[in-house]
């Protein structure tokens, strides 16, 4: 992995002694910003900002990530920190969000008053769409680690970048992918039952999700939205499901209550075809599987990934499994994701002035990256264009992902074996 | 209506000119961080709310767990009058108060006719804010859980919106000079003394002769009105609002948190209580980085001590609150 | 769509977790009855109770029901401590005051448990997890049943430790008139700590019956708590049959307002309690106070 890290770099430098060779003698150049320059000065460290919830709602999910920035932010400093500033160190300051606007209001301020010229962040919708606000308002750039609501990037901010797929993209291309993978398999398919959250998150994906079902030739036969927070038990629920007869059954959700409604869906002998995930906590968790290895066997989410057939998040898998000896989780891999554009951009800009940045995260195609798509871009909005969710099956007690094509590891079991067989 | 100054009360008066003072002045200076000016406005803005929940609950002793209702009808109020009628904050933040005063009064007719006092009022206010919340997640035409997101126009005074922090900092300012200057005002007032009968004692404030509905009511009706404005100012600091958030127990509690913490029924205490809370906060979060629960455990120690040994909060301990009656078992 | 069957359904669901909920209220209500004390941090304790279960079965491989043996002990200790050491402070403070002294143990246990167990969700997977049985077309699980009975053997013995002990005379004594309890020899110290133990011990037992079917993590309590108060309103402050029949009426009000469109299920047990609080705020089998 360090040594992966070493070649890319290697190229780098090459692109940039031949950049700088042409620099003398190009005409035009970049009308808003002075070209930059093969190095900038020599500074000690740049100071960069993550804010998660450490603590309060989310954490669980919060921590992950912020451990995936953390390991890109250690991985560069190892090798050698930001080389066109002379080699500084990153100093990665976390701060905790607790899940509330206000304190990730304070906490931006916070890490900008001590300095941090780009930040990191924020899990939360909620929370995500005031720290950007705080950003944008300081001209600070906000690399968005996680946050999936699309309304964060509709307000003509110019200094958020987000490089996961957004809400739309999530619904979208999941029912895009679950047809492929319904399409291929004999017999008609149609009915879905569709399960929601109802937080920004589960309302977000969900309103997407909707129209490509329709879209795409799905009836919707029953739609049921929850609150995760207060839900003890979903019998009621789960038997309108089971009386709807669904062929698919589409839960969008978080871990503990989507844990409940596959239990419920079991007790109540409820046997669809296929259980989907939208971008669900539990579907693609490999706590699941070790919680409920039967019951965890050909579930299917579609949620963002890291690409199986990427050398690099193979060796980033297995470096972050060794050092914080638990499982490497999507969550994390969006957070380590998300760190190298930043460290990228860094290394681009060649300066510690935030507006530099910006530009150079503007003009970011990155494509040694560990997701999925041909690279990383960011339209006008500061959106990730090529951002895909991939559809992933627990299949041998391993999370795998099955689609698209391009990016499957394994090939999709649909539709899954009746609940009794399963269970034996 | 005669408003005599009781010589035992100018301190009170002083003392909080001194303040709003020392605050006015300090504007420019906090201004130039912008982290300071950041928790320094939520300070004035946790006063204020606290000040205006201390109405109904410090004074009047009619303990409120479920203010969150007001906050957050007040926020969406105005927020909805300006982002589908184009209806400026300012006439917005007006209409927030009495939409929230409204409320109050309808909670109160409900709750007070039917005699409802200590542990049941505050369950049954902290019900009716979850009911708000719950009605709203549910609601199309607000956003449902996506609430509502305000369109940042730049430097906008006549609409509520600026680019720089320190207009919202002497807003807030003047909020909470309004909210204590009522509270001053109460003291003298008949008002005041017969809320502070029925919070000592009310079935003998009854036998004396106090209209002790309508005094709850008139109580109950400010406290709502001022806690909605608070609504508006959040929404308009923020830019966005959502159920979880405003009408959230959380919200309710952060509301009262600095009222008992710096003495209820004084008109200082909620200003004390929410410096110590906001700085408290931001100094155990920032001390504790990287050990997730920490400081919300000492907090929740805090808590603990400072009721058991301050229970009349820190003006307690100057010997400036109102002492009142323990409730015999 | 709703037929019969899913009516039904709701209705077994709903009573199965109402049993619970009413043991959770029994705990909250002898604490209230006896102490007058509002113990906010009820929930909290619940949740450690489901995390001594947890640990329990994954360490050792005791199961949670064997398991009440040793969890039930420890929570009456851990309820003893918290009442001398902290509540039997403020037995005569405003009832804010309660609120919110019990609500900063509650923060300090529900952080602790965070620091100590992370935020990460956990689960167990017992022998009976996937039993269930059908009765007429509705089907219960094992793990809910089995908590249903559980909490009705328990809010059982808790009824006959209260009419037939010394112990509970004494409670009930010191419950209805403190210093005619006094004045009789008890030591109404000693009552209101066991009264606090026997309560926290309750609700942790509640926890674990709970475990099989449902996930633990630091913030799981607070789904509870603020159903038991309800629960204990309802029923009447003091009255333990009606924290048992109101657990199962909101337990039902839950499980039929399931079918409601949307998440407006949690409205009609809001509605209830406003409601019964304004039309009978002593709850449904309370004495006037």
């Amino acid at each position: 992995m360090q040594q992966g890290y070493g070649r890319s770099i290697g190229r780098r430098d090459f692109l940039k002694l031949g950049l700088a060779a042409l620099a003398t003698s190009a005409a035009a150049c970049a009308p808003a910003a002075a070209p930059a320059p093969p190095t900038g000065p020599r500074v000690s460290e740049v100071k960069v900002g993550s804010l998660h919830p450490l603590t309060g709602t989310g954490a669980f999910e919060g921590n992950l990530v912020a451990r995936g920035v953390r390991l890109r932010i250690e991985e560069a400093n190892a090798a050698g920190g930001i080389k066109s500033l002379g080699g500084a160190k990153i100093n990665l300051i976390e701060a905790d969000t607790q899940g509330k606007p206000e304190v990730g209001q304070s906490e931006t301020e916070r890490l900008i008053r001590e300095g941090c010229v780009v930040l990191m962040g924020a899990f939360h919708s909620a929370v995500t769409i005031v720290t950007t606000q705080v950003a944008e308002r300081e001209g600070v750039p906000f690399v968005i680690s996680v946050a999936v609501s699309d309304r964060i990037l509709q307000r003509g901010f110019k200094y958020s970048f987000r490089q996961q797929p957004n809400a739309s993209m999530m619904g979208r291309l999941t029912v895009r992918a679950l047809k492929e993978v319904v399409d291929a398999a004999s017999g008609q398919y149609r009915r879905v039952a569709f399960i929601h959250e109802d937080t920004e998150m589960g309302q977000s994906i969900s309103a997407a999700a909707f129209s490509a079902l329709k879209e795409a030739g799905f009836e919707v036969v029953e739609d049921i939205t929850y609150n995760a927070a207060r839900i003890t038990d979903v019998t009621p629920e789960a038997s309108r499901v089971r009386a709807a007869n669904p062929d698919i059954i589409l839960i969008n959700g978080y871990y503990a209550d989507t844990l409940l409604w596959v239990r419920t869906f079991r007790d109540l002998r409820v046997s669809p075809k296929a259980i989907v995930g939208l971008a669900n906590a539990l579907l693609s968790n490999p706590n699941f599987i070790k919680e409920e290895p039967k019951l965890a066997e050909y579930m299917i989410d579609g949620n963002y990934w890291w690409n199986p057939n990427s050398e690099r998040a193979r060796r980033v898998k297995e470096a972050y499994e060794k050092r914080y000896n638990e499982p490497f989780t999507n969550h994390s891999a969006q957070g380590y994701q998300s760190a190298d554009v930043l460290v990228d951009a860094l290394e681009r800009a060649a300066s510690t002035d935030r507006d530099r940045i910006r530009e150079a995260l503007a003009k970011t195609k990155l494509t040694d990256i560990i997701v999925p798509g041909d690279s990383i871009e960011f339209d006008e909005t500061g959106q990730n264009k090529n951002a895909q969710p991939l559809l992933l099956q627990i299949l041998q007690g391993v999370v795998t992902p099955v689609a698209p094509q391009k990016y499957a590891a394994g090939r999709p079991v649909f539709p899954i074996p009746p609940l009794e067989e399963r269970l034996r | 209506m005669k408003v005599e100054v009781d010589p035992r009360r100018r301190p009170t008066i002083i003392g909080l000119l001194v303040i709003l003072a020392i605050l006015a002045a300090a504007g420019p200076f906090l201004a130039s961080n912008r982290y300071a000016i950041q928790v320094a406005t939520l300070i004035l803005l946790f006063a204020y709310l606290a000040s205006g929940w201390n109405i109904l609950s410090g004074y009047g002793g009619q303990f409120s767990f479920g203010h969150a209702a007001f906050f957050g009808l007040g926020a969406y109020t105005s927020t909805i009058l300006f982002v589908k009628f184009g209806v400026s904050p300012w006439v917005g933040m007006l209409a927030a108060g009495l939409v929230s005063a409204l409320l109050g009064l309808f909670i109160g007719l409900a709750c007070f006719r039917s005699g409802l006092r200590g542990a049941y009022f505050a369950l049954a206010t902290l019900a009716f804010a979850e009911i708000l919340r719950v009605i709203f997640v549910n609601w199309d035409w607000v956003g449902r859980s996506q609430g509502l997101l305000i369109q940042l126009v730049g430097d906008e005074p006549l609409l509520f919106q600026f680019t720089a922090r320190l207009p919202y900092y002497y807003i807030a300012l003047a909020l909470l000079a309004l909210v204590s200057g009522v509270a001053l005002l109460l003291e003298r007032l008949k008002l005041g003394y017969e809320l502070r009968a029925i919070k000592s004692n009310e079935v003998a404030a009854a036998v004396l002769g106090v209209d002790v509905f309508r005094a709850k009511m008139w109580a109950m009706g400010l406290s709502a009105f001022f806690t909605g404005i608070g609504g508006t100012f959040y929404a308009q600091y923020l830019y966005y609002i959502e159920p979880f958030q405003v009408f959230g127990v959380g919200m309710s509690v952060d509301i009262l948190l600095p009222a008992i913490i710096g003495g209820a029924g004084t008109v200082i205490g909620p200003i004390i209580g929410a410096a110590i809370l906001v700085l408290l906060g931001e100094g155990t979060r920032t001390f504790f980085r990287g050990f997730a629960g920490a400081d919300l455990m000492v907090f929740g120690v805090i808590l603990v001590l400072v009721i058991l040994f301050m229970p009349y909060g820190v003006m307690g301990l100057l010997g400036s609150a109102p002492k009142a009656k323990k409730e015999s078992a | 769509m709703v037929d019969w069957q899913t009516v039904a359904q709701s209705v077994a669901g709903g009573l199965l977790l109402g049993g619970v909920y009413a043991l959770v209220a029994l705990g909250l209500n002898l604490i209230f009855g006896v102490m007058k004390v509002i113990n906010f941090a009820h929930g909290t304790f619940m949740m450690l109770g489901m995390y001594a279960s947890y640990w329990l079965f994954t360490l050792y491989g005791i199961d949670p029901y064997p398991g009440i043996l040793l969890v039930a002990p420890l929570f009456l200790l851990l309820g003893v401590l918290v009442e001398r050491v902290v509540v039997s402070r403020i037995l005569d403070a405003p009832e804010h005051d309660q609120l919110l002294v019990t609500l900063g143990v509650s923060l300090f246990l529900q952080n602790l448990a965070l620091a100590l167990f992370k935020a990460d969700p956990r689960s167990i997977r017992p022998l009976y997890a996937d039993w269930s049985f059908s009765v007429g077309g509705v089907v219960l699980s094992a793990p809910r049943l089995g908590a249903f009975l559980a909490a009705l053997a328990l809010a059982g013995l808790f009824f006959w430790l209260l009419r037939s002990t010394d112990l509970g005379k004494a409670m009930r004594a010191a419950a209805e008139e403190r210093e005619g309890a006094i004045l009789v020899g008890i030591d109404v110290r000693w009552i209101y700590a066991l009264a606090f133990g026997i309560g926290t011990a309750l609700v942790a037992v509640a926890g674990s019956i709970v475990l099989p079917f449902f996930t633990v993590s630091p913030s799981v309590g607070e789904t509870f708590l603020l159903t038991a108060f309800i629960t204990v309103v309802l029923g009447g402050l003091g009255s333990f049959p009606g924290a048992l029949i109101g657990g199962l009426l909101i337990g039902l009000v839950e499980g039929l307002g399931a079918l409601l469109p949307g998440s407006l299920r949690q409205l009609p047990v809001f509605i209830l309690f406003v409601l019964s609080l304004l039309v009978r705020p002593q709850g449904l089998l309370g004495s006037r106070q």
